[in-house]
């Protein structure tokens, strides 16, 4: 059986992955901020569950694999919207950046679309022109020569 | 012998760099002690099986199939990588030794090990960038 996403589970979760300075910043609106984010989680998973047919268990998550736990619960990916947390989340389930499209202008609207192929062999496009969103570009780790270098995976600092 | 940030998920940037090693195949996972093997696009592999000190990745099924019922031989060379990842190193717990296994050195092995050189001191996490002897 699956926890229940709540505030308690998101404090624990953060407490577990190392990310609990948030608490301390969040300070008196600690509370509001974590119903926010188990709000945003739990349309995460809904929205998750109806693409892909399968529920993603991200408290589960931390016991399992605890770096990836650090990475999912970071402050860049729970403030990061349902669709940009669906691609952070098919990229730590093995899923492969193919390219990125990200245009930005300064005060401008920006937009960033990243194409991944999923561990599945499934082409998957992922749209964003929230500021927030962009930030989720500094978690992902470069491979291969330095040259022609592979985008890849979703880590935590 | 490579080093890697103890803290990060080293196995999946290993399993990554096998992928990439044999594009377009269907690689398999298969936990050091544990008999049963994982198609990489199995979610326990990216979850729980990374997670894991010892493992394998075969280059596929006929690969696996080969190891399973002679072991190695020269047919099968190179068709399998072991990896097992170390404790954090005692005088510097930030740092770990992840050591590569395989049968022979050829250009493709030289440039899977340049590879994960290249990621395991790339995630965003501080990393070291030093090669072990």
């Amino acid at each position: 059986m699956r926890a229940l996403i709540d505030a308690t589970a998101v404090r624990i979760a953060l407490e577990k992955t190392g990310q609990d300075l948030l608490l301390r910043l969040w300070s008196k609106d600690a509370d509001q901020m974590l119903r926010k984010v188990a709000g945003g989680l739990k349309q995460f998973v809904h929205e998750y569950r109806r693409r892909f047919k399968e529920t993603p268990d991200i408290l589960a998550l931390i016991d399992e694999n605890t770096p990836k736990a650090r990475a999912f619960f970071h402050f860049d990916t729970l403030m990061a919207s349902c669709e940009m947390k669906i691609m952070v989340w098919r990229l730590l389930m093995g899923g492969e950046i193919r390219s990125v499209d990200f245009r930005y202008r300064a005060d401008k609207r920006s937009s960033l679309r990243v194409h991944l192929l999923s561990a599945d062999w499934q082409k998957e496009t992922y749209e964003s022109t929230e500021a927030l969103d962009f930030r989720v570009l500094r978690h992902v780790g470069l491979a291969g020569e330095p040259q022609q270098g592979r985008l890849q995976g979703y880590y935590a600092f | 012998m490579l080093l890697a940030s103890a803290t990060e998920c080293i196995g999946d940037v290993l399993v990554r760099a096998c992928r990439e090693f044999w594009p377009n195949r269907e690689c398999l996972f298969q936990d050091a002690h544990e008999h049963v093997t994982h198609p990489l696009s199995d979610s326990w592999v990216w979850t729980v099986g990374v997670a894991r000190n010892e493992f394998s990745i075969y280059r596929d099924e006929a690969a696996a199939a080969s190891w399973e019922a002679k072991g190695a031989v020269k047919s099968n060379a190179n068709m399998m990588i072991h990896f097992i990842i170390g404790d954090p190193l005692l005088d510097d717990p930030r740092v770990a030794e992840v050591a590569v296994i395989f049968d022979k050195w050829t250009p493709e092995i030289r440039r899977l090990l340049r590879d994960l050189k290249t990621s395991l001191v790339s995630t965003p996490s501080q990393a070291p960038t030093a090669e072990a002897a």
